[in-house]
């Protein structure tokens, strides 16, 4: 059929058409043959496409499967610090009152037997308490032997969670996740002035650390910037920068999150900027860089309804982490 | 690449070769710039950074600029020609893939750089308005269509009114987005119409005007997307868009013994568009199920889509070195 559609098409072929005087039988073979070549190639780079996606899968499953078992060693030290905690629960020692005399006693002789109990002389009663004090001791030593090697159980399961946690981390960080950070352990210097400090910024307690959510009160960035605000740095994040003065085993994460409006991998590069932003403020407040680390989590990590407008309000936010590092790294 | 030939020709040439340089070279701006978007989706999917996506970005913007100083040669030297471009039956539905070559910049840009995206989208979207009432005008008034007249490239003008919303919204102009998103669902259906009205009742589509039966795959897949953007939620019509897209493709592929024998045209660069606009959609599709089926589908057909592109730029050059392209009347 001949269309000026067509016409105009077949015409532009005509200059590769023209060089090509071969037998029509070949020609359809050869385009056979390019066909098929083209096709197989099109279907192994779909085929190479799935794989990859497999292949991504496979090791962010790892990377989940190696976390799980970090939070499990880190359970069996709980457990472990439980039982430990328990064995020492019942005093060891026995006590004027209650001598501990039933044990060895059971295990000696039957309960029950008459003729035990009847004749006590007063020389038996004390060889009895004697006896009954040396099981005693035994028994002390026994559970003080059975402390330390829970001790020394507890102490290479905390070993092992912290190791085990490590690489998890990093993958974590990779992928996205969360990451354990280290467990804030407990230590109080000058406990007044640490909890006035937190008070004043609002802090709160959570599993990951102490959390100072900046909302859009205390730091507002311009939508879609990353800009800090200059009266930023006088209000919450000098306070926190004081803080941070006062107690050098902090560490700070700074997160950043935006709400659900927008581009997710915009949004994505935007909390990482505003995150940057505000570990660059607390920088030039004289905070050493290696102690703070910023991360952006985009959108995912909603704490509001984003189909309204005071939810993504909320939702845009920036949160400081403080966390205490159980090992210095 | 092809960029530099009005310069390398040789010296009789050069004015004819500019004066025949056709819009449809934009239609490469197009496929670079989805498979750009394509990989960029890629790398929200999968939490990667590939370092060669900024390349996609810098290459398809050379690209743009490179065709867009040439053709702005074109219009200053040869009204003529440029006006004879807007009269042709085929031609004309070609000049959109300017406007559309501008929004998709200005997706790919949105991420990166929003100062950059914006004048691209505002440009791209007056730009798009502007083609589609003068080629609806034409389709209306100024020639007698026959049926057999009809052909995919006709959808290229729709395809491009879908994309608006896609960087609109995030952009801030919901109300616009929506606009451009009725006039390009509004041209779907009736063209869509029109297409199996021929197919079926008709002469069937002429072999070598094959692969332009891909383009049928954009504006489905891609209003997909931008109602997805628009309503921000997978109801019943973002189901059904995408799911209609996804049949046009499997429609598609099982001829694809057919389209492999053809020749290279470089309108064919549109239609690797189609195939970036389904890969998106699907991967879109993964994230709002959570069905990795439709990863694997998304970035199965993203790969591929990078090996089409390769062999598209093969044939593009080797067309550019033996004169295929830039000649009167093709």
């Amino acid at each position: 059929m001949t269309t000026p559609t067509d016409q105009s098409h077949s015409s532009q072929a005509a200059p590769t058409d023209a060089g090509a005087a071969r037998p029509a039988d070949r020609q359809t073979f050869e385009g056979r043959l390019r066909a098929t070549a083209v096709l197989s190639l099109l279907v192994s780079l779909f085929g190479l496409g799935v794989l990859t996606v497999y292949a991504v899968e496979q090791v962010r499953a790892d990377a989940d499967a190696r976390l799980e078992a970090a939070g499990a060693a880190g359970g069996r030290a709980a457990e472990a610090r439980a039982d430990a905690v328990a064995d020492l629960g019942p005093p060891p020692a026995p006590t004027p009152d209650e001598p501990m005399t039933e044990r060895p006693q059971d295990s000696a002789t039957p309960p029950g037997d008459p003729r035990e109990s009847a004749p006590q002389t007063p020389m038996q009663a004390l060889a009895g308490q004697f006896e009954s004090n040396d099981a005693a001791l035994r028994q002390a030593l026994l559970d003080a032997e059975r402390l330390r090697a829970t001790r020394d159980a507890l102490q290479s399961a905390l070993k092992a969670a912290v190791n085990a946690a490590r690489p998890a981390k990093v993958l974590a960080e990779s992928a996205g996740a969360p990451g354990p950070d280290a467990i804030p352990q407990p230590s109080c210097p000058d406990l007044n002035a640490m909890l006035r400090g937190y008070a004043k910024v609002g802090a709160c307690f959570t599993d990951a650390g102490l959390r100072v959510s900046l909302g859009a009160d205390d730091v507002r960035f311009p939508v879609g910037s990353a800009e800090l605000p200059t009266d930023a740095a006088d209000s919450v994040l000098a306070s926190v920068a004081e803080i941070l003065g006062r107690e050098p085993q902090q560490r700070l994460a700074v997160i950043g999150h935006t709400d659900a409006s927008g581009d997710t991998a915009r949004n994505q590069v935007l909390s990482e900027q505003r995150a940057s932003a505000v570990r660059d403020a607390l920088i030039a407040l004289g905070i050493e860089p290696a102690r703070i680390r910023a991360e952006g989590r985009g959108e995912t990590l909603p704490i509001a309804d984003n189909d309204t407008a005071a939810g993504r309000l909320a939702n845009r936010r920036v949160e400081l982490i403080l966390t205490t590092p159980l090992q210095p790294d | 690449m092809s960029r530099n030939d009005p310069t390398n020709a040789p010296p009789t040439l050069p004015a004819a070769r500019l004066a025949n340089f056709p819009a449809s070279f934009f239609a490469m701006v197009m496929g670079l710039a989805g498979l750009t978007i394509a990989w960029e989706k890629a790398e929200a999917m999968l939490s990667l950074q590939l370092d060669f996506v900024p390349w996609l970005i810098g290459a398809s913007t050379l690209l743009f600029a490179a065709l867009a100083l040439v053709y702005a040669a074109k219009i200053a030297l040869y009204r003529d020609a440029v006006r004879a471009e807007l009269k042709h039956p085929v031609r004309l539905n070609f000049m959109p893939t300017i406007s559309i070559s501008l929004l998709l910049l200005a997706i790919a840009f949105l991420p990166i750089a929003p100062a950059v995206s914006l004048p691209l989208w505002v440009v791209g979207a007056l730009s798009q308005l502007g083609f589609t009432l003068y080629i609806v005008s034409a389709w209306m008034h100024e020639r007698q269509f026959q049926v057999h007249h009809l052909n995919p490239s006709w959808f290229i003008p729709a395809v491009g009114n879908v994309l608006v919303p896609i960087a609109g919204v995030p952009l801030g102009f919901s109300e616009i987005s929506w606009f451009f998103f009725s006039i390009g669902v509004l041209l779907w259906s009736v063209l869509m119409t029109i297409v199996f009205y021929r197919v079926l009742f008709h002469h069937p589509i002429d072999e070598r005007l094959m692969p332009t039966l891909f383009i049928l795959v954009a504006p489905p897949a891609v209003a997909f997307i931008a109602y997805l953007r628009l309503a921000d939620t997978l109801d019943v019509f973002a189901q059904a868009l995408y799911f209609a897209g996804l049949f046009l493709t499997l429609l598609l592929f099982s001829q694809a013994h057919r389209f492999m024998q053809l020749r290279f045209y470089l309108s064919w660069w549109a239609y690797s568009f189609p195939l970036a606009a389904v890969s998106i959609a699907s991967m879109a599709m993964f994230e709002q199920t959570g069905t990795r089926l439709f990863g694997y589908l998304g970035f199965g057909l993203l790969t591929m889509l990078s090996g089409i592109v390769i062999l598209l730029l093969a044939s593009t050059a080797l067309a550019v070195r033996e004169r295929g392209i830039c000649l009167p009347e093709h």
